[in-house]
């Protein structure tokens, strides 16, 4: 399920221990009213029931027509912090109050959102394996308007999935044969020495290399561009790499991110699977995807 | 009109190489009637940016250079006795210019840089009791060096609230730098060149400013920056009235220069972390500490739904 | 519950920790809950207020020791041993409340989590409900409902997480209740009431309250008459009689003793026939004051009463029990009437004349009987005797000596009511015709407002009754004859008369219309009060007075043969789902009216997010259309069209029909294939 939208069919209610507590004493205001058959304290009492019913309605409302459902999250390297949207939706146009969201594994949350609002809550988990990641099941519930009730929705694990890329691996030279060209040799990539000017933050760029200052003077992200003349053109091979699975993706992970930050040309030549060389915005991506999924 | 913008456009980035985003900056600046601040360091072409501005407008352009030293008659001007008609004469000061470069304001002592404020709040210089109206359009461009602050006097919050609006121009981009690298000297070049726009079209834009619309719906969206900014905890004050105004001025010269006669959001958040950015703080968190690396505008900008 | 949920893998959510506006809220709350009963509390209760509230204040502003349950306990203990000293009782009403209020401030000190806020709410709404025992008065109903509407509003601030507009909480509450109400009013009138309580009605006192006493001496009316408090109300179902015919009947007095007149029990109950005819019936309801005493007051001379009453000396009516409370009673009454014969005791107790003193007024009897000859012209005689002897009807009069009867004939000749009539019954007597005293109320304002008579305290009067061979008891006011206006006007108008130095009975009856009319600023307060009065009566007759015995002629009238529980409970449970039905259908059918241009656009927005493009909140339409082009490029001719539209309504100030037509025909052209979503790289 894409999206899922509360209605009577996935809602549930029962009263909050204050809503029982108050229902003994609407018993004994009752009491109170017969023994004195007094009229205005039968009244009170009926009032306040009938304010009850009347609330159950109000909290069936508050939480009918949602629709829940996660927006698109951009895909992270393993180990490090998904974040992710969830958007509630108001298929029928009502002013929400007080509702709590309640995301597995995460803190839970309250918010009021009116008619024409689409809310979007953000959140974040640490993920830990590469491929797809299944965003975790969500329950809403209100206690609006008086506490008495408690209304939830079924919790339901909803279709969507969010990339993890491989873990990319401590820093190894590129494979032997791309070593001759001096460029990459004497590259030592934290300092600014061999610092060419600021481009444009593509995504992939390394954070260490995102200009910190330009983006303080509020121009955006920019990352920092190393250069050191011609680049060369590479193909890194599933053969280059050794050792076992998860450690030979990393390592490649690695050498993609590296290549992709220097903007060096490269490609891919893995078993099953190969990218044309190209140094445009969608080949690390592209080549990361490839990997997170082997 | 929009042709016009074009002229402008192309002749100043002719000159002030890759730095469109600062131009168009400028002049939505000029055109809402605001006075402009750039922080930068040296030699990153404030003072040509200035300049070239004045020339393509047409207008009298006059920098003043302030240090430590400075008198605020040095700005204003001075009423000197005559004694060939035994009367005070006033001398205008530098500030009598349509285009004023107020260089290193920081450096100035807080006398000094009052007086420049004073001015460019009330657009208008009063010496000896006599008042004299500054030029139209009025428009300062005041520069401070954010790095340096030995023997400096910052301005403050208060002072920095009359700017409307800050920008830092930034290095040029290598191409542009290239470019930079293999032309002739751009002064030269500027020396040569004519105005394009005269003063009563500047004037005539100004009034077609106010005539830009803002729909209920775009002043709601300012109102929630507002209240976002001063609610929701993250900024350690919110924004002014003065400033929500500037931001829909701004906005409104925005639109005017892409060629709309209606603001939309988007013109709010271009404009916005110019506008803003120098009146609007983070919160210490709860260690006490200024949260680093985020920019308050755009943490603004972000936390408002549109 | 909350492991309940737990075990099934329920999310409760969090519960909030009230904050410090909070408990400022809930303690105006709970002023504003005991406010009615404030008066009726022991004055420590303040003390008590104060050190509670000022402890509770440096509890949050300094953190002193928070009591521990130890010391509350002592506390409370203390506060009990109080309360007993005071009522005598921890039981009952008066000290109950007492308790319940002590009880509710000692749990401020304690406040902890939002369980003890909620439990201060609950114990506020039943303060609340106590109020109602000491009075159920129009006003007092209408400022609890608002308290309870401020207690629910509390109760929503305590439990609303974000807490941003108490002023809108109030509003919803108050919504809230008044759509409660229709529930309410079903369950009022349809729950099965009993008749009297559950232990019986608690035996609180009600006391302090006036009424007329069983005994008549000079001065104990004239007490009565100051007082403007109402006595009684009368809804007549046919015609109203006339002012001089509205003798409202409460006690005979038939025993005289040492110029106090009493109740003689040796005739109690006794009645004897009547002769009447049927279209002289009236036909009546009287909403009785509650009088701490038994009397109820009739018209003379009452027929028919219902079950509950009884009949006292002289055809007067009793309720059974002493009146606490308000009571209605329909009564019918007719009149003229006739006696037919008379017991022998009973007419030699109204001959009695032991006590009368005095060696001139019995031959002043004797003179006057000898002039008139029968009995029929005796009265009167008696009456032209008062009339032509400048006997004065006075408010003031001077004080008897030790013959009453014979100084008030012959020497003072100066008084109200109550010597004329205590005079003319001796007088009766003396003569051997039996007579005795009648008191009650004569008289009564007419509410135009309200249609219904109001008979006040200062409406008591008390009369003569004779009887006459052939005829029985006739009833003669000897009042009359000094002060007719007394009878036509009430006493009030005598009362201004002889403010304004007028002689009583001199003046025609259209100088006295003239005289006694009223201001037109006195007409309207006059009518305001009526009014008012009118909707009081109203409220206590349908609502406070609201029983079984409304239920079973209800349910009557509704065609149901039998009124029990049954039937009662199945119509109640019927009607109310029928309208809570009706509720949700509307509640459920009611949305917030949003722009139409916001929900066309909102749908666009939902339709691109399907394909895999979500709109970020702080992203402006311009913004979000040139991404989602960017990353659907054969897209862009719709997204560009509704982009547009939408910005031409909202931005651009052209919101007229064409262009939300426009926008709407865009928005549905606007399909884009599902199948296809924007994965991230493929």
């Amino acid at each position: 399920m894409d999206e899922q939208c509360l209605s009577r069919n996935n809602l549930y209610m029962l009263p909050t221990r204050h809503g029982i507590l108050f229902s003994l004493v609407l018993l004994s205001m009752l009491l109170v009213a017969v023994n004195y058959s007094n009229s205005l304290a039968y009244i009170m009492t009926f009032i306040l029931f009938s304010t009850v019913l009347v609330s159950m309605l109000y909290t069936h409302r508050n939480l009918q027509g949602i629709c829940l459902s996660y927006g698109d999250s951009k895909p992270v390297f393993a180990g490090n912090l998904l974040s992710y949207t969830l958007v509630l939706r108001n298929q029928i146009q009502r002013d929400r109050f007080d509702i709590g969201i309640d995301i597995k594994g995460d803190q839970s949350r309250r918010r009021d959102f009116s008619a024409n609002e689409t809310l979007n809550i953000e959140c974040s988990t640490r993920v830990k394996n590469r491929g797809w990641h299944a965003l975790p099941p969500v329950q809403v519930n209100t206690r609006f308007p008086l506490g008495l009730l408690f209304s939830w929705s079924k919790p339901t694990q909803l279709e969507k999935k969010s990339l993890v890329y491989p873990k990319p691996s401590e820093w190894q030279d590129f494979p032997a044969r791309y070593s001759g060209n001096s460029a990459i040799q004497t590259q030592s990539r934290r300092s600014n020495d061999d610092f060419s000017g600021l481009r444009q933050y593509r995504k992939g760029d390394s954070p260490q290399h995102i200009d910190w200052k330009t983006y303080a003077r509020g121009k955006g992200l920019h990352s920092k561009d190393f250069s050191g003349g011609e680049l060369p053109l590479m193909i890194f091979r599933w053969s280059d790499t050794a050792g076992d699975k998860e450690h030979r993706i990393s390592l490649l992970t690695r050498w993609v991110i590296e290549a992709g930050v220097q903007g060096i040309k490269f490609g891919l030549d893995l078993p099953g699977h190969e990218v044309a060389p190209s140094n445009d915005d969608r080949q690390v991506p592209k080549c990361l995807q490839l990997r997170a999924l082997m | 009109m929009n042709t016009r913008f074009n002229e402008i456009r192309s002749f100043l980035n002719q000159i002030v190489l890759g730095k469109e985003n600062q131009i168009e900056l400028c002049l939505c600046c000029l055109l809402a009637k605001g006075h402009l601040l750039i922080e930068d360091l040296p030699g990153m072409g404030k003072t040509l940016l200035a300049h070239t501005l004045a020339k393509a407008l047409g207008l009298d352009f006059c920098r003043i250079q302030f240090t430590s030293d400075m008198l605020p008659a040095d700005i204003t001007g001075v009423s000197i006795f005559e004694t060939s008609n035994n009367s005070f004469h006033f001398h205008k000061g530098p500030i009598f210019s349509s285009v004023v470069l107020a260089d290193e304001i920081n450096r100035a002592s807080p006398k000094a840089q009052s007086a420049l404020l004073e001015a460019m709040e009330e657009r208008q210089v009063t010496v000896d009791g006599e008042t004299y109206p500054l030029p139209h359009p009025f428009f300062v461009i005041a520069t401070q060096n954010p790095l340096e602050q030995t023997g400096t006097f910052p301005l403050p919050e208060s002072q920095l609230d009359r700017f409307f609006m800050r920008i830092s121009i930034g290095y040029p981009d290598r191409e542009a730098e290239r470019q930079l690298l293999e032309r002739e000297d751009r002064r030269d070049f500027l020396l040569k060149s004519d105005s394009i726009v005269t003063r009563n079209e500047i004037l005539a834009w100004q009034e077609e400013v106010k005539k830009i619309k803002t729909e209920p719906a775009l002043l709601d969206y300012v109102q929630d920056l507002v209240e976002q900014s001063r609610n929701s905890g993250e900024f350690s004050n919110g924004i002014s009235p003065r400033a929500a105004l500037d931001l829909v001025n701004g906005g409104r010269a925005w639109a005017l220069l892409a060629g709309r006669h209606y603001v939309l959001p988007e013109d709010i958040q271009d404009v916005l972390p110019a506008v803003i950015g120098h009146r609007l703080t983070m919160a210490m968190d709860q260690e006490g500490q200024v949260k680093i690396g985020m920019n308050p505008a755009h943490r603004l900008l972000e936390i408002t739904p549109v | 519950m909350t492991a309940l949920f737990k075990r099934f893998h329920i999310s409760t959510g969090q519960e909030l920790q009230p904050d410090r506006q909070a408990l400022f809220s809930l303690i105006l709350a709970f002023f504003l809950s005991i406010s009615p009963h404030v008066a009726r509390l022991p004055a420590w209760f303040a003390v008590l207020a104060v050190i509670v509230f000022v402890w509770r204040y440096k509890i949050i502003s300094n953190r002193v020791y928070q009591p521990g349950s130890i010391l509350r306990t002592l506390i409370l203990f203390v506060i009990m041993f109080f309360l007993y000293k005071h009522y005598g009782t921890l039981l009952g009403r008066d000290a109950g409340v007492a308790m319940l209020i002590a009880l509710t401030m000692l749990k401020f000190l304690e406040l902890k989590s939002l369980r003890d806020y909620m439990l201060i709410v609950f114990l506020c709404l039943f303060i609340v409900l106590t109020s109602f025992l000491y009075s159920q008065a129009l006003w007092l109903g209408f400022y609890l409902l608002a308290v309870v509407i401020i207690l629910l509003t509390v109760m929503m601030y305590l439990n609303h997480g974000t807490r941003d507009d108490p002023f809108g909480m109030l509003k919803r509450s108050a919504s809230m209740l008044m759509m409660g109400l229709p529930v309410a009013a079903l369950l009022f009138v349809l729950f099965p009431r009993l008749q009297g309580g559950l232990f019986g009605l608690p035996g609180d006192s009600h006391s302090g309250l006036t009424g007329m006493s069983d005994t008549m001496k000079p001065g104990s009316i004239n007490e009565l008459n100051l007082s403007e408090k109402v006595a009684f109300r009368v809804d007549f179902s046919g015609d109203v009689p006339v002012a001089n015919q509205r003798y409202w009947r409460g006690l005979v007095l038939e025993d005289y003793e040492e110029g106090t007149w009493k109740e003689s029990r040796d005739n109690y109950g006794i009645i004897t026939d009547v002769k009447y005819s049927v279209y002289d019936l009236i036909e009546y309801t009287i909403l009785q004051e509650a009088s701490n005493q038994k009397w109820v007051f009739a018209l003379d001379i009452p027929i028919f009463k219902p079950a509950n009453l009884q009949w006292g000396t002289g055809r007067t009516l009793r309720s059974i029990g002493v009146l606490r409370e308000r009571q209605q009673q329909t009564i019918k009454s007719a009149n003229p009437y006739f006696f037919e014969d008379m017991i022998e005791n009973v007419l030699t107790k109204n001959l009695d004349i032991t006590s009368v003193s005095g060696p001139r007024v019995a031959v002043l009897a004797d003179e006057l009987y000898q002039q008139s000859g029968s009995d029929k012209e005796y009265v009167k005689t008696i009456l032209a005797y008062f009339r032509d002897n400048e006997f004065i009807y006075s408010l003031q009069p001077p004080l008897l000596g030790e013959h009453p009867i014979e100084d008030f004939m012959l020497n003072t000749r100066k008084g109200y009511c109550e010597h004329f009539a205590s005079s003319f019954t001796m007088m009766m007597r003396l003569s051997g015709i039996p007579a005795r005293v009648v008191i009650g109320y004569q008289g009564g304002e007419w509410n135009e407002q309200g249609d219904y008579m109001i008979v006040r305290q200062s409406d008591a009067h008390a009369w003569s009754e004779v009887w006459l061979e052939k005829e029985g008891w006739r009833r003669v006011d000897p009042t009359s004859a000094v002060a007719p206006e007394r009878i036509e006007y009430g006493l009030s108008a005598v009362r201004q008369l002889v403010a304004e130095g007028r002689e009583l009975g001199s003046l025609t009856d259209e100088k006295l219309k003239v005289m006694l009319k009223m201001s037109l600023l006195t007409q309207t307060l006059r009518d305001m009060t009526m009014l008012w009065d009118g909707v009081n009566t109203r409220w206590y007759k349908w609502v406070i007075g609201f029983g079984k015995k409304n239920q079973t002629s209800m349910l009557k009238w509704l065609g149901f043969k039998q009124a029990n529980w049954t039937n009662m409970i199945i119509l109640l449970v019927v009607l109310v789902s029928m309208v809570v039905s009706i509720q949700a259908w509307i509640l459920f059918h009611r949305r917030k009216v949003v722009d139409p241009a916001i929900r066309q656009y909102q749908k666009f927005c939902h339709r691109l997010m399907r394909i895999g493009i979500t709109k970020f909140p702080y992203e402006g339409p311009v913004a979000f259309a040139e991404r989602a082009v960017s990353l659907r490029p054969d897209l862009k001719s719709p997204v560009v069209a509704v982009t547009e539209a939408y910005i031409d309504i909202k931005y651009a100030g052209n919101s007229g029909t064409l262009q939300q037509q426009k926008l709407v025909r865009a928005v549905s052209d606007f399909k884009p294939d599902n199948k296809r979503r924007v994965e991230l790289y493929d």
